[in-house]
C-alpha cells in the first residue's frame, strides 16, 4: 500500500507543484476569502444589525460596490481554489496517512477547509442564479461556513507558517534562470518522492509514469499561473457587466443584465408573486404615516402635491447585480416631520406578504435627504413590479430593504 | 462532524487499498523514502508564537461556525450539510483530480513528440479557461431548465454563449497546434 501511495505521489508530481506555487496561490486565495468575509459581514449586519450598530449612508454606492465585490471575488476564487488544490494534490497520498494525533487534527482541519471552501463557492454561485439544489437553508449555512473557512484557514496558515515564511519572497525561491529552488527537508512536502522499484502492476504503472516526458520547469509553473489568471479574468469579465456599466457588453454568463427589466431595472419579486396586484392598483390607496402621538394619511394625489425630490440611486441586490436609476418622490424626512417624528427609527410596512414585508429604517437613513417614498422611476409612474404606487428608496442599502408596495411608515 | 474531519484520510486509505489490491502479494515490500515533515525546519520564536495564536484563533472561529449552524439551521438539515461537505471532497478528489491527471498525461505525451512545449502550454491554459466557464454556466443552465423566477432573471441563452466560448477555445487550440507543428517541422 505504501508503494501504491508513493506511485500516486509520483504520478501527481509536476514541476509546477511546488511549495512556492502553493504560497503564491494560497495568499491570493486567503486575501479573496478575507474580502468576501468582510463584505459578507457588512451585508449580513446591515440586514440583521446587532443592537447599537450604525451604518454609513454615504457613499450612496457603498452597498452596491461592496456586494458586487463580494459576488465577483467569490466567483473569481473558483479557479484560484481549484488551482491551489491541484498544486497540493500529492499531499493527499502521504504515507502513512496519519502519524500522530496532531497529524490527524491537521488533516481533519484541511478536510474541513477544503470541503467548506468548495461548498461555499458552489452554493454562493448557484444562489446568484436562484438555483437551490441543497437540502439546507442558504443564508444561515453560507454565513456559518464563512466563519468555518476563516477559522480553518487561520489554523492552516498557523500549521504551515514555516513553509509560508520560507517561500514567501521570490528572491530566495528561484535561481538566476527563474527555476524554483529544490525543496529541502521541512520546506514543504511536494517534491517528487524517491523511486520505489516495485514489481507487478504497481511497478508497470511506475515505469509508465517515469517514462512520460516532463515539460520544462519554468514553463510548467507559468502555465499553471497564467491559466489560473486567465480563467479568473474570463469569469469576471463575462459576469461583472451585470453591475459594472463599462463591462456590460461582455456580460455573457451573469444571471442579470444591466438595465434589463421593466422601466430599465431588474426585478426580484414581482407584484404577482407578492400577491399585491389588486391592492397596488386600488384607487383608494393611502400611505399611513404615524408619529408618537399623531398620524396622517396620504392618498396618492396628496403625495404628488408635496414637494418632490429627484435622486439617482442604485438598486443593489444581495445577489450581486445592481443598476442605477432615477427616482422621484417625497423625502421620508419631510413625511415624518409632518407627524413630529423627524430623526426617529421608522418601521416600513408593505402590502406584500412574507419575508421583508416589514423592514426597519434606522434614524440615519430616515433623516438622509436622499431617502424617498418614490412615486416615479426613470421618468414614469412606478411599474407595479417595482412597488407601485409607492416604494422606499434609500442610499447604501441592499435591495431587499428597499421596501415595495408601501402601506405605512411608523415612527418608533 | 468527526466523519467529515477524517474523510480526507479515509479517502486516501480507500484509494490506497484499491491500488494496493492490484499489487501481487508475493512482491516483498520495498522501503519508501519517507516524505519529510515540516518539523525538521528550525522555527524562530516569533513564528512559534504566531503559529500558536493562529491555531487558537482559528479553532475558536471554527467553533463559531459550528455554533452558527447549531443556532441557525434546523437539526434536520445538518446531515444535508455534512453530506454536501463530504460530497464536495469526493467530487474533487475522486472525479476532478483524476480527470485532470489523465488529461494532463495525454497532453504531456504530445509535448514529448509532436508539439513544442509552448504549444502544449497554450492548449492547457485555454482548456482550463473553457472548463471554468463551463462550471460557471452550469448553474445558469440548470436554473433556466427549471424556469426563471421572472423575465428579468437569466436573460441570456447560456447554452449558446457556452458553445461560443468553446468555439473560441477550439480556435485557439487549433491555432496553437498548427503553429507548433509548423515550428517543429522548420526546426527539424
Amino acid at each position: 500500500m505504501s508503494s501504491a501511495f508513493g506511485t500516486a505521489r509520483r504520478a501527481f508530481a509536476s514541476p509546477a507543484r511546488h511549495p512556492r506555487t502553493a504560497v503564491v496561490l494560497g495568499r491570493l486565495l486567503a486575501l479573496g476569502f478575507l474580502v468576501c468575509m468582510l463584505t459578507g459581514l457588512y451585508s449580513h449586519f446591515i440586514q440583521d444589525p446587532l443592537p447599537g450598530m450604525v451604518f454609513p449612508t454615504r457613499p450612496a454606492w457603498l452597498y452596491r460596490v461592496s456586494q458586487g465585490v463580494h459576488v465577483a471575488v467569490g466567483t473569481a476564487l473558483i479557479p484560484v481554489l481549484l488551482a491551489k488544490l491541484w498544486t497540493v494534490q500529492p499531499l493527499l497520498f502521504q504515507w502513512p496517512p496519519v502519524r500522530t494525533l496532531r497529524g490527524l487534527l491537521e488533516r481533519g482541519s484541511i478536510a474541513l477547509l477544503v470541503a467548506a471552501s468548495l461548498v461555499e463557492l458552489a452554493i454562493g454561485l448557484a444562489n446568484t442564479f436562484q438555483w437551490y439544489p441543497w437540502p439546507f437553508r442558504f443564508r444561515e449555512t453560507h454565513f456559518a461556513l464563512a466563519w468555518t473557512i476563516i477559522g480553518a484557514l487561520a489554523v492552516h496558515i498557523g500549521v504551515k507558517l514555516p513553509v509560508i515564511v520560507r517561500w514567501w519572497r521570490r528572491r530566495g525561491s528561484v535561481d538566476a534562470e527563474g527555476r524554483l529552488l529544490p525543496v529541502g527537508p521541512g520546506e514543504g512536502e511536494l517534491s517528487r518522492p524517491e523511486r520505489t522499484r516495485a514489481r507487478g502492476l504497481t511497478g508497470a504503472l511506475q515505469r509508465r509514469i517515469d517514462a512520460a516526458p516532463q515539460p520544462p520547469e519554468v514553463l510548467s509553473r507559468r502555465t499553471l499561473l497564467v491559466a489560473t489568471g486567465a480563467a479568473a479574468a474570463a469569469v469576471t469579465a463575462t459576469t461583472v457587466g451585470q453591475s459594472l456599466p463599462p463591462l456590460a457588453p461582455l456580460n455573457a454568463f451573469a444571471p442579470r443584465a444591466l438595465r434589463y427589466g421593466p422601466q430599465g431595472l431588474p426585478v426580484n419579486r414581482t407584484a404577482a408573486e407578492a400577491g399585491v396586484v389588486r391592492l397596488a392598483r386600488d384607487a383608494g390607496w393611502t400611505l399611513t404615516v404615524a408619529g408618537p402621538d399623531r398620524f396622517a394619511a396620504f392618498p396618492l394625489d396628496a403625495l404628488r402635491a408635496l414637494p418632490q425630490t429627484e435622486v439617482e440611486l442604485p438598486i443593489a441586490c444581495v445577489e450581486g447585480w445592481s443598476t442605477n436609476a432615477r427616482w422621484k418622490g417625497v423625502r421620508v424626512r419631510d413625511l415624518m416631520a409632518v407627524v413630529g417624528a423627524e430623526g426617529r427609527e421608522v418601521v416600513v410596512r408593505s402590502f406584500a406578504k412574507g419575508a421583508y414585508s416589514t423592514t426597519l429604517l434606522p434614524p440615519e437613513f430616515a433623516l438622509d435627504p436622499l431617502t424617498l417614498v418614490a412615486l416615479e422611476l426613470n421618468g414614469e409612474a412606478l411599474h407595479v413590479d417595482h412597488g407601485a404606487p409607492a416604494r422606499l428608496i434609500a442610499p447604501a442599502r441592499p435591495g431587499v430593504l428597499q421596501t415595495k408596495w408601501l402601506r405605512a411608515l411608523e415612527a418608533r | 462532524m468527526t466523519a467529515v474531519r477524517v474523510l480526507l484520510g479515509a479517502w486516501a486509505a480507500v484509494v490506497g487499498l484499491l491500488r494496493g489490491a492490484a499489487t501481487p502479494a508475493a512482491v516483498p515490500p520495498v522501503p519508501v523514502a519517507e516524505v519529510p515533515v515540516a518539523a525538521a525546519a528550525p522555527v524562530s520564536g516569533a513564528v512559534r508564537v504566531a503559529r500558536a495564536v493562529l491555531v487558537a484563533v482559528g479553532a475558536l472561529l471554527i467553533g463559531v461556525g459550528f455554533g452558527l449552524v447549531a443556532a441557525g439551521v434546523p437539526a434536520g438539515q445538518w446531515p444535508g450539510i455534512a453530506l454536501w461537505l463530504a460530497g464536495a471532497l469526493v467530487l474533487h478528489d475522486a472525479v476532478l483530480a483524476p480527470l485532470l491527471l489523465v488529461g494532463n498525461r495525454l497532453l504531456r505525451r504530445a509535448g514529448g513528440g509532436a508539439l513544442p512545449w509552448g504549444a502544449v502550454a497554450v492548449v492547457q491554459a485555454v482548456l482550463v479557461v473553457g472548463g471554468v466557464l463551463t462550471l460557471l454556466a452550469f448553474p445558469a443552465l440548470r436554473a433556466q431548465a427549471i424556469g426563471a423566477r421572472n423575465p428579468s432573471v437569466l436573460p441570456f441563452d447560456y447554452g449558446a454563449h457556452l458553445a461560443a466560448a468553446w468555439a473560441l477555445v477550439g480556435l485557439v487550440v487549433v491555432g496553437a497546434v498548427v503553429a507548433g507543428r509548423v515550428r517543429r517541422a522548420r526546426s527539424a
